[in-house]
Protein backbone atom coordinates (compact mmCIF):
# COMPACT_ATOMS: atom_id res chain seq x y z
CA UNK A 1 0.00 0.00 0.00
CA UNK A 2 1.45 3.46 -1.24
CA UNK A 3 1.85 6.02 1.94
CA UNK A 4 -1.41 7.88 0.58
CA UNK A 5 -3.35 5.11 0.38
CA UNK A 6 -2.32 3.95 4.10
CA UNK A 7 -2.93 7.71 5.40
CA UNK A 8 -6.19 7.72 3.61
CA UNK A 9 -7.53 4.65 5.51
CA UNK A 10 -6.36 5.71 9.00
CA UNK A 11 -8.42 8.80 8.38
CA UNK A 12 -11.74 6.38 6.99
CA UNK A 13 -10.99 4.34 9.84
CA UNK A 14 -11.02 7.44 12.26
CA UNK A 15 -14.38 8.52 10.85
CA UNK A 16 -15.94 5.28 11.22
CA UNK A 17 -14.70 4.92 14.73
CA UNK A 18 -16.34 8.57 15.58
CA UNK A 19 -19.56 7.04 13.56
CA UNK A 20 -19.95 4.52 15.73
CA UNK A 21 -19.31 6.41 19.12
CA UNK A 22 -21.44 8.62 18.03
CA UNK A 23 -24.47 6.12 16.73
CA UNK A 24 -24.95 8.08 13.74
CA UNK A 25 -24.15 7.10 9.97
CA UNK A 26 -22.22 8.41 8.47
CA UNK A 27 -20.60 9.20 4.78
CA UNK A 28 -17.31 8.02 4.68
CA UNK A 29 -15.97 8.57 1.11
CA UNK A 30 -12.62 10.33 -0.30
CA UNK A 31 -14.57 13.07 -1.21
CA UNK A 32 -16.57 13.18 1.52
CA UNK A 33 -16.64 17.14 2.77
CA UNK A 34 -15.72 17.11 6.49
CA UNK A 35 -16.93 20.89 6.88
CA UNK A 36 -19.56 23.03 5.67
CA UNK A 37 -23.03 22.55 5.25
CA UNK A 38 -22.38 19.16 3.43
CA UNK A 39 -20.44 17.96 5.93
CA UNK A 40 -20.60 14.42 7.69
CA UNK A 41 -19.44 15.42 11.13
CA UNK A 42 -20.75 18.22 13.11
CA UNK A 43 -18.66 20.82 14.83
CA UNK A 44 -17.75 17.99 17.46
CA UNK A 45 -17.07 15.44 15.17
CA UNK A 46 -14.52 17.37 12.88
CA UNK A 47 -12.84 17.94 16.36
CA UNK A 48 -12.58 14.34 17.47
CA UNK A 49 -11.77 12.99 14.11
CA UNK A 50 -8.72 15.20 13.82
CA UNK A 51 -7.42 14.50 17.41
CA UNK A 52 -7.50 11.04 16.66
CA UNK A 53 -6.81 10.97 13.06
CA UNK A 54 -3.51 13.21 14.74
CA UNK A 55 -2.62 10.47 17.15
CA UNK A 56 -3.00 7.77 14.55
CA UNK A 57 -0.17 9.50 12.51
CA UNK A 58 2.35 10.27 14.91
CA UNK A 59 1.70 6.17 16.31
CA UNK A 60 1.72 4.65 12.93
CA UNK A 61 4.72 7.08 11.59
CA UNK A 62 6.72 8.02 14.93
CA UNK A 63 6.07 11.64 14.28
CA UNK A 64 4.90 13.97 16.67
CA UNK A 65 2.79 16.27 14.20
CA UNK A 66 -0.09 18.70 15.20
CA UNK A 67 -2.54 19.31 12.48
CA UNK A 68 -4.77 22.05 13.62
CA UNK A 69 -1.48 24.31 13.00
CA UNK A 70 -0.99 28.16 11.77
CA UNK A 71 -0.51 26.52 8.38
CA UNK A 72 -3.57 24.43 8.70
CA UNK A 73 -5.67 27.99 9.51
CA UNK A 74 -4.36 29.94 7.31
CA UNK A 75 -4.39 28.10 3.78
CA UNK A 76 -6.97 29.44 1.50
CA UNK A 77 -8.50 25.93 0.37
CA UNK A 78 -9.11 24.76 3.98
CA UNK A 79 -7.40 20.63 4.57
CA UNK A 80 -10.47 19.78 6.60
CA UNK A 81 -12.56 20.15 3.86
CA UNK A 82 -12.80 16.98 3.05
CA UNK A 83 -11.43 13.30 3.55
CA UNK A 84 -8.77 13.84 0.49
CA UNK A 85 -7.45 17.18 0.77
CA UNK A 86 -6.91 16.02 4.77
CA UNK A 87 -5.29 12.88 3.74
CA UNK A 88 -2.91 15.33 1.13
CA UNK A 89 -2.38 17.62 4.02
CA UNK A 90 -1.35 15.28 6.42
CA UNK A 91 0.68 13.33 3.67
CA UNK A 92 2.63 16.54 3.12
CA UNK A 93 3.43 17.12 6.71
CA UNK A 94 4.64 14.07 7.34
CA UNK A 95 7.34 14.27 4.22
CA UNK A 96 7.96 17.60 6.07
CA UNK A 97 9.44 15.92 9.12
CA UNK A 98 10.88 13.04 6.89
CA UNK A 99 8.02 9.93 7.99
CA UNK A 100 9.43 6.83 6.33
CA UNK A 101 6.52 4.97 4.45
CA UNK B 1 -5.99 1.25 37.11
CA UNK B 2 -3.53 1.36 39.78
CA UNK B 3 -1.06 4.11 40.37
CA UNK B 4 1.67 2.26 38.58
CA UNK B 5 -0.16 2.84 35.04
CA UNK B 6 -1.21 6.31 36.00
CA UNK B 7 1.09 9.25 34.71
CA UNK B 8 0.78 12.45 35.09
CA UNK B 9 2.89 15.76 33.58
CA UNK B 10 3.47 18.41 36.25
CA UNK B 11 5.23 21.95 34.41
CA UNK B 12 7.69 23.62 36.40
CA UNK B 13 9.60 20.68 38.55
CA UNK B 14 12.97 22.07 38.93
CA UNK B 15 11.88 24.09 41.91
CA UNK B 16 8.98 25.44 44.39
CA UNK B 17 5.16 23.99 44.33
CA UNK B 18 6.51 22.37 41.24
CA UNK B 19 9.27 20.63 42.75
CA UNK B 20 7.53 19.27 45.94
CA UNK B 21 4.11 18.35 44.30
CA UNK B 22 6.49 15.84 42.04
CA UNK B 23 8.69 14.39 45.00
CA UNK B 24 4.85 13.91 46.71
CA UNK B 25 3.85 11.89 43.72
CA UNK B 26 6.27 9.78 42.92
CA UNK B 27 6.43 8.88 46.46
CA UNK B 28 2.68 8.09 46.13
CA UNK B 29 3.24 5.78 43.16
CA UNK B 30 2.55 7.97 40.23
CA UNK B 31 4.64 8.11 37.19
CA UNK B 32 5.67 11.39 36.86
CA UNK B 33 7.06 13.23 33.25
CA UNK B 34 8.23 16.92 34.66
CA UNK B 35 9.94 19.98 33.07
CA UNK B 36 11.28 23.19 33.33
CA UNK B 37 13.61 25.38 30.96
CA UNK B 38 16.74 24.75 33.10
CA UNK B 39 17.40 20.73 34.67
CA UNK B 40 16.52 19.02 37.38
CA UNK B 41 18.14 17.12 40.61
CA UNK B 42 15.05 14.65 40.77
CA UNK B 43 16.16 11.81 40.32
CA UNK B 44 13.70 8.54 40.42
CA UNK B 45 12.82 5.77 38.11
CA UNK B 46 9.44 7.01 37.47
CA UNK B 47 10.20 10.10 36.82
CA UNK B 48 11.48 12.14 33.34
CA UNK B 49 12.55 15.24 33.23
CA UNK B 50 12.51 17.41 29.97
CA UNK B 51 14.67 20.80 29.30
CA UNK B 52 11.74 23.28 27.99
CA UNK B 53 10.23 25.96 27.57
CA UNK B 54 6.39 25.45 28.33
CA UNK B 55 5.50 27.63 25.71
CA UNK B 56 7.19 25.89 22.84
CA UNK B 57 4.77 24.19 21.22
CA UNK B 58 7.47 21.25 19.86
CA UNK B 59 8.96 20.99 22.76
CA UNK B 60 5.20 20.58 24.65
CA UNK B 61 4.28 17.84 21.61
CA UNK B 62 7.43 16.02 22.33
CA UNK B 63 6.81 15.69 25.76
CA UNK B 64 3.51 14.59 25.00
CA UNK B 65 4.74 12.38 23.15
CA UNK B 66 6.80 10.33 25.24
CA UNK B 67 4.16 10.24 27.90
CA UNK B 68 1.94 7.93 24.81
CA UNK B 69 4.95 6.34 24.02
CA UNK B 70 5.56 5.56 27.27
CA UNK B 71 2.21 3.58 27.28
CA UNK B 72 1.04 4.79 30.78
CA UNK B 73 -2.23 6.34 30.84
CA UNK B 74 -2.28 10.13 31.48
CA UNK B 75 -4.57 11.20 34.50
CA UNK B 76 -3.80 14.48 34.98
CA UNK B 77 -1.57 17.81 34.43
CA UNK B 78 -0.64 20.11 36.90
CA UNK B 79 0.35 23.66 34.67
CA UNK B 80 2.37 24.98 37.46
CA UNK B 81 4.95 26.62 35.47
CA UNK B 82 4.61 30.16 35.90
CA UNK B 83 6.38 33.77 36.16
CA UNK B 84 6.02 36.63 38.01
CA UNK B 85 7.20 40.26 37.40
CA UNK B 86 6.87 43.16 39.38
CA UNK B 87 6.47 46.39 37.59
CA UNK B 88 4.21 50.01 37.28
CA UNK B 89 1.96 50.28 34.53
CA UNK B 90 3.68 52.83 33.33
CA UNK B 91 6.76 51.17 33.04
CA UNK B 92 6.31 47.60 31.65
CA UNK B 93 8.15 46.77 28.95
CA UNK B 94 6.21 44.80 25.84
CA UNK B 95 9.04 42.22 26.35
CA UNK B 96 7.61 41.63 29.74
CA UNK B 97 3.90 41.29 28.95
CA UNK B 98 5.12 38.93 26.39
CA UNK B 99 7.61 36.74 28.73
CA UNK B 100 4.74 36.84 31.30
CA UNK B 101 1.41 35.79 28.59
CA UNK B 102 3.98 33.25 26.49
CA UNK B 103 4.90 31.18 29.85
CA UNK B 104 1.74 31.42 32.49
CA UNK B 105 -1.04 31.88 29.77
CA UNK B 106 0.36 29.96 26.28
CA UNK B 107 2.05 27.59 27.95
CA UNK B 108 -1.16 26.50 30.33
CA UNK B 109 -2.97 26.47 27.10
CA UNK B 110 -0.54 24.27 25.36
CA UNK B 111 0.02 21.86 27.71
CA UNK B 112 -3.88 21.58 28.38
CA UNK B 113 -4.50 20.53 24.64
CA UNK B 114 -1.88 18.12 24.26
CA UNK B 115 -2.94 16.72 27.43
CA UNK B 116 -6.75 16.83 26.51
CA UNK B 117 -5.65 14.81 23.25
CA UNK B 118 -4.15 12.05 25.32
CA UNK B 119 -6.86 11.91 27.96
CA UNK B 120 -9.75 11.48 25.41
CA UNK B 121 -8.71 8.05 24.44
CA UNK B 122 -9.63 7.05 28.39
CA UNK B 123 -12.42 8.93 28.70
CA UNK B 124 -10.93 10.48 31.86
CA UNK B 125 -8.67 13.44 33.01
CA UNK B 126 -7.92 15.85 35.47
CA UNK B 127 -6.12 19.19 34.17
CA UNK B 128 -5.23 21.28 37.13
CA UNK B 129 -3.61 24.85 36.11
CA UNK B 130 -2.43 27.70 38.06
CA UNK B 131 -4.31 30.86 38.88
CA UNK B 132 -3.18 33.06 41.82
CA UNK B 133 -5.21 34.97 44.55
CA UNK B 134 -3.77 38.29 42.57
CA UNK B 135 -7.03 37.94 40.52
CA UNK B 136 -9.64 38.16 43.24
CA UNK B 137 -7.36 41.38 44.60
CA UNK B 138 -6.49 43.07 41.20
CA UNK B 139 -2.99 43.83 42.78
CA UNK B 140 -1.61 47.07 41.91
CA UNK B 141 2.30 46.50 40.78
CA UNK B 142 1.44 42.91 39.10
CA UNK B 143 -1.17 43.99 36.18
CA UNK B 144 0.69 42.29 33.63
CA UNK B 145 0.78 39.10 36.07
CA UNK B 146 -2.68 38.78 37.27
CA UNK B 147 -4.09 39.42 33.54
CA UNK B 148 -2.15 36.50 32.52
CA UNK B 149 -3.92 34.63 35.76
CA UNK B 150 -7.13 35.48 35.13
CA UNK B 151 -6.44 34.57 31.52
CA UNK B 152 -5.89 30.90 32.91
CA UNK B 153 -8.77 31.07 35.11
CA UNK B 154 -10.73 32.07 32.32
CA UNK B 155 -9.37 29.14 29.96
CA UNK B 156 -9.75 26.94 32.44
CA UNK B 157 -13.80 27.53 32.57
CA UNK B 158 -14.06 27.09 28.94
CA UNK B 159 -11.90 24.06 29.16
CA UNK B 160 -14.08 22.51 31.33
CA UNK B 161 -17.04 23.07 29.51
CA UNK B 162 -15.54 21.65 26.59
CA UNK B 163 -14.05 18.57 28.19
CA UNK B 164 -17.36 17.72 29.95
CA UNK B 165 -18.69 15.56 27.63
CA UNK B 166 -15.14 13.30 27.37
CA UNK B 167 -15.05 12.71 31.19
CA UNK B 168 -12.09 15.48 31.84
CA UNK B 169 -11.77 18.00 34.56
CA UNK B 170 -10.39 21.22 34.39
CA UNK B 171 -9.79 23.47 37.39
CA UNK B 172 -7.91 25.82 38.77
CA UNK B 173 -5.61 26.43 41.92
CA UNK B 174 -5.18 29.85 42.91
CA UNK B 175 -2.83 30.32 45.75
CA UNK B 176 -2.37 33.02 48.09
CA UNK B 177 1.59 34.21 48.51
CA UNK B 178 3.38 30.99 49.55
CA UNK B 179 7.00 31.18 50.56
CA UNK B 180 8.96 30.36 47.08
CA UNK B 181 11.40 31.93 44.45
CA UNK B 182 8.59 33.61 42.82
CA UNK B 183 8.13 36.09 45.24
CA UNK B 184 11.45 35.97 46.94
CA UNK B 185 11.93 39.96 45.65
CA UNK B 186 9.01 41.51 46.81
CA UNK B 187 9.06 43.37 49.95
CA UNK B 188 8.03 41.49 53.27
CA UNK B 189 5.94 44.56 53.77
CA UNK B 190 4.24 44.60 50.22
CA UNK B 191 3.52 40.79 50.66
CA UNK B 192 1.90 41.39 54.42
CA UNK B 193 0.02 43.61 53.33
CA UNK B 194 -1.47 41.11 50.75
CA UNK B 195 -1.91 38.83 53.41
CA UNK B 196 -3.58 40.82 55.53
CA UNK B 197 -6.62 41.01 52.74
CA UNK B 198 -7.34 37.26 52.79
CA UNK B 199 -10.01 36.11 55.16
CA UNK B 200 -7.47 33.76 56.96
CA UNK B 201 -4.71 35.62 57.18
CA UNK B 202 -0.68 34.07 56.43
CA UNK B 203 0.82 32.60 54.11
CA UNK B 204 0.12 29.70 52.21
CA UNK B 205 2.12 26.40 52.57
CA UNK B 206 2.53 24.00 50.03
CA UNK B 207 0.42 21.42 52.20
CA UNK B 208 -2.32 24.10 51.42
CA UNK B 209 -1.59 24.03 47.67
CA UNK B 210 -1.65 20.16 48.01
CA UNK B 211 -4.50 19.28 49.67
CA UNK B 212 -6.70 21.37 46.75
CA UNK B 213 -4.71 19.33 44.09
CA UNK B 214 -5.88 15.79 46.20
CA UNK B 215 -9.21 17.23 46.48
CA UNK B 216 -9.28 17.50 42.42
CA UNK B 217 -7.27 14.55 41.67
CA UNK B 218 -9.11 12.38 43.74
CA UNK B 219 -10.85 9.37 41.17
CA UNK B 220 -13.71 9.89 42.67
CA UNK B 221 -14.10 13.47 42.06
CA UNK B 222 -16.06 13.56 38.48
CA UNK B 223 -18.29 16.62 38.91
CA UNK B 224 -16.37 19.63 40.40
CA UNK B 225 -15.10 21.15 37.47
CA UNK B 226 -14.57 24.77 35.68
CA UNK B 227 -13.79 25.85 39.31
CA UNK B 228 -11.15 28.47 40.78
CA UNK B 229 -10.46 28.22 44.27
CA UNK B 230 -8.79 31.38 45.85
CA UNK B 231 -7.00 29.71 49.01
CA UNK B 232 -6.87 31.93 52.20
CA UNK B 233 -10.36 33.38 50.63
CA UNK B 234 -11.23 36.11 49.04
N1 LIG C 1 4.45 31.16 45.33
C1 LIG C 1 3.41 31.95 45.35
O1 LIG C 1 3.29 32.81 46.19
C2 LIG C 1 2.32 31.81 44.32
C3 LIG C 1 1.14 32.52 44.50
C4 LIG C 1 0.12 32.41 43.55
C5 LIG C 1 0.30 31.61 42.44
N2 LIG C 1 1.47 30.92 42.29
C6 LIG C 1 1.62 30.10 41.09
O2 LIG C 1 2.03 28.79 41.43
C7 LIG C 1 2.87 28.27 40.41
C8 LIG C 1 4.18 27.77 40.99
O3 LIG C 1 4.83 28.85 41.61
P1 LIG C 1 6.18 28.72 42.47
O4 LIG C 1 6.04 29.68 43.59
O5 LIG C 1 6.49 27.32 42.76
O6 LIG C 1 7.25 29.34 41.42
P2 LIG C 1 8.83 29.17 41.33
O7 LIG C 1 9.38 28.75 42.64
O8 LIG C 1 9.32 30.42 40.71
O9 LIG C 1 9.01 27.96 40.30
C9 LIG C 1 8.55 28.08 38.98
C10 LIG C 1 8.88 26.82 38.23
O10 LIG C 1 8.42 26.99 36.88
C11 LIG C 1 9.49 26.77 35.96
N3 LIG C 1 9.34 27.62 34.79
C12 LIG C 1 9.33 28.97 34.74
N4 LIG C 1 9.20 29.39 33.47
C13 LIG C 1 9.12 28.27 32.71
C14 LIG C 1 8.99 28.03 31.31
N5 LIG C 1 8.92 29.04 30.43
N6 LIG C 1 8.94 26.74 30.87
C15 LIG C 1 9.03 25.72 31.74
N7 LIG C 1 9.14 25.88 33.07
C16 LIG C 1 9.20 27.14 33.54
C17 LIG C 1 10.75 27.09 36.77
O11 LIG C 1 11.89 26.43 36.26
P3 LIG C 1 12.92 27.15 35.19
O12 LIG C 1 13.19 28.51 35.68
O13 LIG C 1 14.11 26.23 35.18
O14 LIG C 1 12.22 27.12 33.87
C18 LIG C 1 10.36 26.52 38.13
O15 LIG C 1 10.57 25.13 38.15
C19 LIG C 1 3.04 29.40 39.39
O16 LIG C 1 2.14 29.23 38.32
C20 LIG C 1 2.70 30.65 40.19
O17 LIG C 1 2.25 31.70 39.37
C21 LIG C 1 2.47 31.00 43.21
Amino acid sequence: MGKREEVMTLLKECVQEYSEQSGQELAIQEDTPLIGPEATVDSLGLVMVITSFEAQLNDKYGTELVLANEKAMSMRNSPFRSLNALTDYAVSLLDEAGAAA
Amino acid sequence: MSKSDQAMVITGTSRGLGLQLAETMLERGWWVFGCSRGPSDTKHERYQHFELDVADEKAVAHMFAAVRKSGKQLFAVLNNAGTASMNHVLTTPLSTMHKLFSVNVFGTMLCSREAAKLMLKHGEGRIINFGSVAVAYALEGEAVYTASKAAVESYTKVLAREMGYHGITANSVSPNPVKTDLIAGVPDDKMQRLVDRQSIKRYGEYEDVLRVVDFLLDEKNTFTTGQVIYLGGP
